[in-house]
């Protein structure tokens, strides 16, 4: 089946900053994390896809139209969720309806007030009066309510507490339920990926570092622990490593390899996606 | 699309737009029938359109709305051509308000003012606002309101200049056409407004053009 989105080749400079040869796909009915640290890329790439922004080389196809020439009907089908309100303030939720309605071909008023009752949005209060979390929310219920094939959420999770975080995760699985819509969500917290998501695609200075099924990535990798006379020999297994007066810390993916290793032993554990990204990168080993 | 564009941008002054036609009422007070002050009317024209521009940027700044128009299924160029109509239609609509008053009372004035006086001054009013913001709106759309603050205010003030200007430099030409009748002043007050509308097409094309190539 032909992928939601796809992007091969794509450059972008930007100033000192470039995107180089991004590239990843997102099949329909599933979730895809998109992480990387503080300017690595992700918005601009966000920004590329949604053809908000020109790229210099590459190709990206959304709904398998070119983002760049077919935008507005791109935008047509996508719901997003941005990391701050977007909403005009002065405007009561209710409004933001009669707002909406005028600009999505798919607009359906009954589904909007469906999903306002469902998170609990008050109708009459202003987008100045709701609370951050409500905010992602109303922005998640407008995504909902032109029926968004992708829903497109940039860092809809940071800044909100833990039980408002669960609440909007939970909300996130069952958009995907129907196997027909697709989510793609930016996030620099990444427990909130190794509940919800099937691919994690990681960006590192404007290059795509790995994008892969969370299940094979987290398979792949493990957390080392050792004392300092056993680092000699696992070096070479490593992929990035993290040295202390005691020993070491580290990332592999080279299990048997390490089982193998004569000398102290190595405690194996499993490895969480910040450990891959921050062992990927931090404390990435030159090769 | 534009009128979808053009709703919301209602939608978001509506208020100001009532507490500005309430205090224009003001600037209508030393208005009489038998002088209407085309060149008044048509700075209040302008600096109320300046105003209600003004304060829509400042809206959408605040609520970060030139993301939500940039995230909607919208064309480039239908944002433009909205901007242009919602700018066409207060020049307009400001206009006709300065006109509507004096044209009232003038009926139980004992010197009513004639349909041309009337015309003339509606179309300064509008040819003056389009004139003035079609030369800041490419500017806009380049570089975004809060770099086009001091333009705009600095516009403003231009007509100001340039009806110092006029009167100094052409004040007999325009009193003698005045006096040659209301048709000849109409007249060229019609083709001011022609200019003043290819103007104002001209640097929608340009804006659209640069609007085009910004990244947003």
């Amino acid at each position: 089946m032909e992928p939601i989105l796809s992007l091969s080749g794509v450059c972008k400079r930007l100033g000192e900053f470039a995107l180089e040869d991004v590239g990843f796909s997102l099949p329909r009915g599933s979730i895809m994390g998109f992480v990387g640290p503080n300017g690595a890329g992700k918005t601009t790439t966000l920004k590329i896809l949604l053809g908000l922004v020109r790229k210099d080389a590459g190709e990206v196809k959304v709904f398998g139209l070119d983002a760049e020439s077919h935008g507005p009907q791109i935008r047509d089908r996508i719901g997003f969720v941005w990391d701050e309100n977007v909403f005009y303030e002065d405007f009561r939720v209710r409004e933001i309806g009669t707002l909406l309605r005028r600009f999505y071909s798919a607009w359906d008023d009954g589904e909007f007030r469906r999903r306002l009752s469902q998170f609990e949005l008050p109708a009459d209060r202003k987008v100045k009066d709701l609370s951050r979390g409500m905010k992602a929310k109303l922005a998640l219920a407008a995504a909902l309510s032109h029926g968004a094939e992708l829903i497109v959420m940039d860092e809809p999770t940071s800044g909100l507490d833990p039980i408002f975080r669960a609440e909007m995760l939970d909300i996130v699985a069952q958009v995907i339920s129907d196997e027909r819509r697709s989510v793609l969500f930016s996030t620099h917290i990444t427990s909130d990926l190794e509940k919800i998501a099937d691919y994690v695609t990681f960006i590192h200075r404007g290059r795509i570092v790995f994008s892969q099924v969370k299940d094979d990535l987290l398979a792949s990798y493990v957390r080392v622990k050792g004392g300092v006379e056993g680092l000699a020999a696992a070096r070479p297994h490593l992929v990035g490593v993290r040295e202390h007066e005691f020993g070491f810390e580290a990332l592999s993916t080279e299990r048997e390899a390490l089982r193998r290793l004569s000398g102290p032993p190595l405690a194996l554990e499993r490895a969480s996606i910040d450990d891959i990204l921050v062992y990927s990168t931090k404390y990435a080993r030159a090769k | 699309m534009v009128r979808a564009l053009l709703m919301k941008d209602l939608m978001l002054l509506r208020y100001r737009i009532l507490f500005g036609l309430a205090l224009s009422m003001f600037a209508l007070m030393p208005m009489r029938p038998s002088a209407p002050r085309g060149m008044f009317g048509a700075m209040m024209t302008h600096m109320v359109v300046t105003a209600f521009l003004t304060q829509l940027g400042g809206l959408e700044e605040r609520s970060r709305g030139d993301v939500l128009v940039s995230l909607l299924p919208l064309g480039r160029g239908d944002v433009v051509r909205a901007r242009y109509l919602l700018l066409g239609g207060l020049a307009a609509a400001m206009a006709t308000f300065y006109v509507v008053p004096p044209a009232v009372l003038s009926l139980v004035a004992p010197a009513p003012l004639s349909p041309g006086t009337l015309a003339t001054w509606w179309l300064w009013c509008a040819t003056l606002t389009l004139v003035l913001w079609s030369m800041s709106l490419p500017v806009v759309f380049r570089l975004g309101m809060t770099g086009s603050q001091i333009l705009i205010n600095a516009l403003m003030f231009t007509p100001l200049l340039l009806a110092m200007t006029a009167s100094r430099l052409f004040g007999p030409q325009i009193q003698s056409l005045v006096q040659s009748g209301w048709l000849a002043t109409a007249w060229t007050a019609l083709g001011a407004l022609g200019l003043a509308l290819a103007l104002a097409y001209l640097s929608s094309l340009l804006s659209t053009r640069l609007y085009s190539r910004r990244d947003l």
